[in-house]
């Protein structure tokens, strides 16, 4: 960044990651806990943008400080000259909310919350990887689970439960964990 | 009708009304679903407002009120049409403050000379609300006045969210505080303070949380269905013999004890669920007054026509005579 002094981001959160991110491109960057005084982070600190998650109760004492003064960061939906709709839409939708002050550039702000979006982004991926990858492994336990019941119940070889259960999915058309449940609920329901 | 209604709530005990709709399935024997969405601030129940995420909300009348006085972008404009409790709040002080007043004085003497002693020692005496535009923070400006102590000079104001204000209390980051249920009772329960007035004593104009919608949800049909709903739960809260039902389930979404949400409900503070539900534009008046006296408002937003705007009684009596419902005591 060109400008003489780095854009000072006061980020309320625990995650480093975000930190390390906006440091690259140039902010100085504040990070702080959930339970921090925040009256007094923002008297000492004087940030320029603060980034919060929108559902943090912490806001409100943020929207308290904005009230107070106009030289306070404001929330970033009322600055509605500076931001396109669709950017602060997706920032909500994503969990980032900002806070800002009128002498933050709009190409600031807006590398800012691209950045924050950008990251909630990441974030979300892997969140979404991590519950694909645990219920993989909650099918796969139903499977030998149900191979299990069939081939004690049944005589059937680990071979031949998995052929049945494979039949079974083929014939109801339903996937091969979805069989796997059914024979659990059946033998469940026998018990 | 099968209608999905998106409601904010922020978790208090006024928000009951709306829990037991869920709970009673009122929402489901009417076809229809009510999604409930629990918010983390007030900042963040306005934006969806604002944003229409959500339909309606469980809300601060200044919220609407600041809306129809135009202080938000685009001109989006908020409305009530239901009252959803009166009273419910309450001013603790914490230990440190008796322990430094001499118990020969009485409590208005002794906090004018603790507030001179912080000022001497350069740390202002500092109680905390709950938003800017809350009743919360006009009741808390006029206890401290009738003891003789005026903001900025004698003591400071700050915002403290409920659920992290018991802890404040305790490292001594505020002397005191108001709010809502269950956070006093939390507070006294935790031998932390002691509550010293509550919005009943005080006798302030009592409209404590609306249901806040958008302008252009207010005359639809889901708002009425709601409105109705709103009314049944009501007169199912207003039967004590509910209220340990009632706070099992306010338990499980407050993540609290039972022990330490009763007095919210049937306690000397305890939120009033019976009292008029119509909403009272005299109430909407004397806070849109009380916001311009706290710096929220200009002069000139302080009008009869924004009270009437925001508060429809209107509306209010157009649905109970839709419904026909029982007007309540």
């Amino acid at each position: 960044m060109s400008n003489s002094r780095r854009i000072r981001v006061l980020l309320v959160s625990h995650d480093d990651s975000l930190t390390h991110s906006l440091e690259r491109e140039g902010f100085a960057v504040h990070q702080v806990g959930e339970s921090e005084d925040v009256y007094t982070l923002v008297g000492t600190l004087q940030p320029d943008a603060i980034l919060i998650h929108p559902d943090s109760p912490t806001r409100d004492s943020l929207e308290h400080l904005a009230s107070q003064s106009c030289k306070h960061p404001q929330p970033t939906l009322f600055l509605h000259d500076k931001l396109p709709d669709e950017l602060r839409q997706q920032a909500l939708g994503l969990g980032v909310s900002s806070y800002a002050t009128a002498e933050l550039t709009s190409t600031a702000l807006r590398s800012l919350i691209e950045i924050s979006i950008d990251h909630a982004k990441r974030l979300q991926a892997v969140k979404r990887e991590l519950t694909r990858n645990q219920k993989t492994l909650a099918e796969r336990k139903q499977i030998d689970q149900a191979k299990r019941i069939l081939w004690k119940d049944h005589g059937m070889n680990e071979e031949a439960a998995y052929k049945a259960l494979k039949n079974m999915a083929m014939n109801g058309r339903i996937s091969v964990a979805e069989a796997a449940r059914r024979v659990l609920e059946s033998k469940e329901k026998q018990a | 009708m099968s209608t999905t209604l998106n409601v904010g709530f922020v978790a208090l005990t006024d928000a009951l009304t709306l829990i037991a709709i869920k709970r009673l399935e009122l929402d489901l024997m009417a076809g229809a679903e009510l999604r409930l969405k629990r918010m983390g601030s007030w900042a963040q129940l306005r934006d969806a407002l604002l944003t229409d995420e959500i339909h309606a909300a469980h809300c601060l009348p200044g919220i609407p009120l600041l809306s129809q006085a135009d202080a938000y972008p685009h001109h989006v404009r908020l409305a009530t049409a239901f009252t959803l409790n009166h009273y419910g709040n309450a001013i603790t002080l914490g230990n440190n403050v008796f322990d430094q007043i001499p118990r020969t004085l009485p409590l208005d003497e002794g906090l004018q000379q603790l507030a001179r002693q912080r000022r001497e020692q350069g740390q202002l005496l500092t109680f905390g609300s709950v938003f800017p535009v809350s009743k919360h923070e006009f009741e808390l400006r006029h206890w401290l006045a009738q003891q003789g102590l005026q903001a900025g000079t004698d003591y400071r104001l700050v915002v403290i969210p409920p659920p992290l204000a018991v802890d404040a209390l305790h490292d001594g980051r505020v002397d005191g505080f108001c709010v809502g249920e269950p956070w006093n009772s939390v507070a006294v329960e935790a031998c932390l303070g002691k509550i010293v007035a509550t919005s009943r004593s005080l006798g302030l104009p009592s409209t404590e949380k609306v249901l806040a919608v958008s302008q252009p949800w207010l005359e639809s049909e889901e708002h009425a269905q709601l409105i109705q709903w709103l009314h049944e739960a009501s007169r199912w809260l207003a039967n004590r013999h509910n209220h340990g039902q009632a706070l099992k389930w306010l338990s499980q979404e407050v993540k609290r004890d039972v022990r330490v949400l009763e007095p919210g409900v049937s306690g000397p503070h305890a939120v009033d669920f019976r009292a008029s539900h119509c909403p009272d534009p005299a109430h909407a008046l004397w806070q849109l007054q009380q916001m311009q006296v706290c710096g929220n408002l200009p002069a000139l937003a302080v009008s009869e026509q924004i009270a009437q705007q925001t508060f429809r009684s209107d509306i209010y009596q157009q649905c109970t005579r839709q419904f026909a419902l029982a007007t309540p005591d």
